[in-house]
């Protein structure tokens, strides 16, 4: 027999199930068309043109232009592959985000280089990146991610590594999450900047005397990077990446409410939970992105970083903010 | 929580509620291609009928694309499509499909293997998030026959979910 529980139940079954499979069906299946490949040096140049509007639901998927670095260029027809994306913080079950690829760009796809992890850029880097712990007692969850300081006193992570958190781990007498440095050391902080629709935060951590790490201006596609940050509750661990294509992927924002459209990056790397908020490292020690996700169910360990040019408009809000904001609710 | 859009280009309105409609065609047919093909022949009906773009579009449009969809369900009991969707979970294609879970993946076959009235009343309800009343006046029905469909689908769905775990 079926109660009317077991009804209710069905009914959120059927309703997550719809949500998530339009999630991963892409808005119509018009080829979105843009220019890029054929540079016969197995690098595309990205450039970062000016920022669209952004955070607002956007139906047309409209491609940021990509620019070869001969004049040779050619039409891509980008193929709208979809994929899941398990959003990285140790308790969250993040929504799903559908990107449109770029296709197959099979020299692109070589294993990271390890190599990545021994450049002195790299080395210099990782004393900036941070770990964060924080509580959301609304929800009753204690969420870790990653961070890494990129204005004087200022960490950026994503927002869902924050989301309804109020309270730091291990109990402190703090409104924010608690943010620990590779060196073990641990600073109070407050929630200055959240954008949910983006998915980035910005805590303000008095007392941290880390010089910034700066954003990348310049990025190819096949450059070697590294995921740092605190991965399945680990110490400092960082893991060699490469970025295979760049994409705007069409997503729920963290909390479902809305579609977003997100310039990202896709990479081929381990990224497991917690590494969350942490940063896509150049072998330089800049900032290629911002680690965002693991996509489920490929048969290579595939990641996806926010792109250094999306969260500029969030980066510059959140380094001179200075009045806590709300975290909202968890996801 | 849907915004509404007062727009009053066809193409404007194409874009803003294509990807909507689609979706919302494809959970009904349990394929994708087909609720494209509908879609655009919505879209193609009101461009040549001229049909006068004031107000809210989007109520129109969604019962514009179920009764095409009802039509195109007609259309395949007399003509028997071969089987286009080899996705063990229609609508999705295969690659879509793996990336939801299991569980999801059972919920949406079991949908998909309803009758069609049922499947549509679930779809508009738990996807578009439509009020009974609201979808009694889409179909022409009374709420308290949307009220007892719905839950005779969703029995129907714990039971087919039921037999597969």
């Amino acid at each position: 027999m079926t109660s009317q529980d077991e009804i209710t139940r069905t009914a959120e079954r059927l309703k997550d199930a719809l949500g998530a499979a339009a999630g991963v069906m892409m808005a119509g299946d018009s080829p979105v068309r843009t220019r890029g490949s054929g540079t016969g040096d197995g690098h595309d140049l990205l450039e970062f043109g000016p920022q669209p509007a952004r955070g607002r639901p956007r139906p047309q998927p409209s491609l940021r232009r990509l620019r070869p670095l001969t004049a040779a260029a050619s039409v891509v027809v980008i193929a709208l592959v979809a994929a899941g994306v398990s959003y990285l913080t140790g308790n969250t079950g993040g929504p799903a985000i559908s990107p449109a690829s770029l296709g197959p760009v099979p020299r692109m796809n070589s294993a990271p280089d390890p190599a990545v992890l021994r450049s002195p850029g790299y080395l210099a880097a990782r004393s900036r990146v941070v770990k964060i712990i924080g509580s959301a007692p609304s929800c009753g969850k204690v969420i870790e991610g990653s961070g890494f300081v990129y204005a004087p006193q200022r960490v950026m992570t994503t927002a869902h590594v924050v989301a309804g958190v109020t309270r730091s781990v291990p109990p402190a007498k703090a409104a924010g999450p608690a943010v620990t440095t590779s060196g073990g050391e641990t600073f109070r902080t407050r929630v200055v900047f959240y954008d949910p629709q983006i998915d980035i935060a910005v805590l303000n951590v008095p007392g941290l005397n880390l010089a910034p790490l700066r954003f990348s201006t310049q990025v190819n596609l096949g450059d070697n990077a590294a995921v740092a940050g605190y991965p399945e509750n680990r110490s400092f661990t960082g893991v060699a990446a490469r970025i295979t294509q760049v994409q705007r992927a069409e997503g729920p924002d963290i909390y479902q409410s809305s579609q977003v459209e997100r310039q990202i990056y896709k990479i081929r790397a381990v990224v497991q939970e917690g590494n969350s908020g942490g940063p896509l490292l150049s072998p330089s020690g800049t900032v290629d992105g911002v680690v965002l996700a693991a996509a489920v169910g490929v048969p290579s360990p595939t990641g996806f970083a926010l792109t250094s040019a999306e969260i500029q408009a969030d980066a510059t809000a959140g380094a001179t903010a200075t009045a806590p904001v709300s975290t909202q609710r968890c996801t | 929580m849907k915004p509404t859009l007062r727009v009053e280009n066809l193409a404007e309105v194409f874009q803003a509620h294509q990807a909507e409609l689609v979706r919302l065609a494809a959970f009904i047919l349990g394929d994708r291609g087909s609720g494209e093909d509908v879609v655009q022949d919505v879209f193609v009906r009101m461009h040549q009928r001229g049909h006068p773009m004031d107000g809210d579009m989007l109520p129109y449009l969604r019962a514009a694309v179920v009764n095409s969809c009802r039509s195109a369900l007609r259309r395949r009991l007399l003509i028997r499509r071969h089987a286009d969707n080899h996705s063990p979970c229609p609508p999705l294609t295969a690659e879509e499909a793996a990336m939801l879970s299991e569980d999801r993946r059972q919920v949406l076959s079991a949908l998909a293997a309803l009758p069609p009235r049922r499947r549509e009343v679930l779809v508009l309800r738990y996807y578009l998030e439509l009020s009974e009343a609201e979808i009694a006046g889409m179909l022409g029905i009374s709420p308290g026959t949307v009220k007892s469909t719905a839950a005779r689908g969703l029995a129907a769905l714990a039971r087919a979910l039921k037999e597969k775990s």
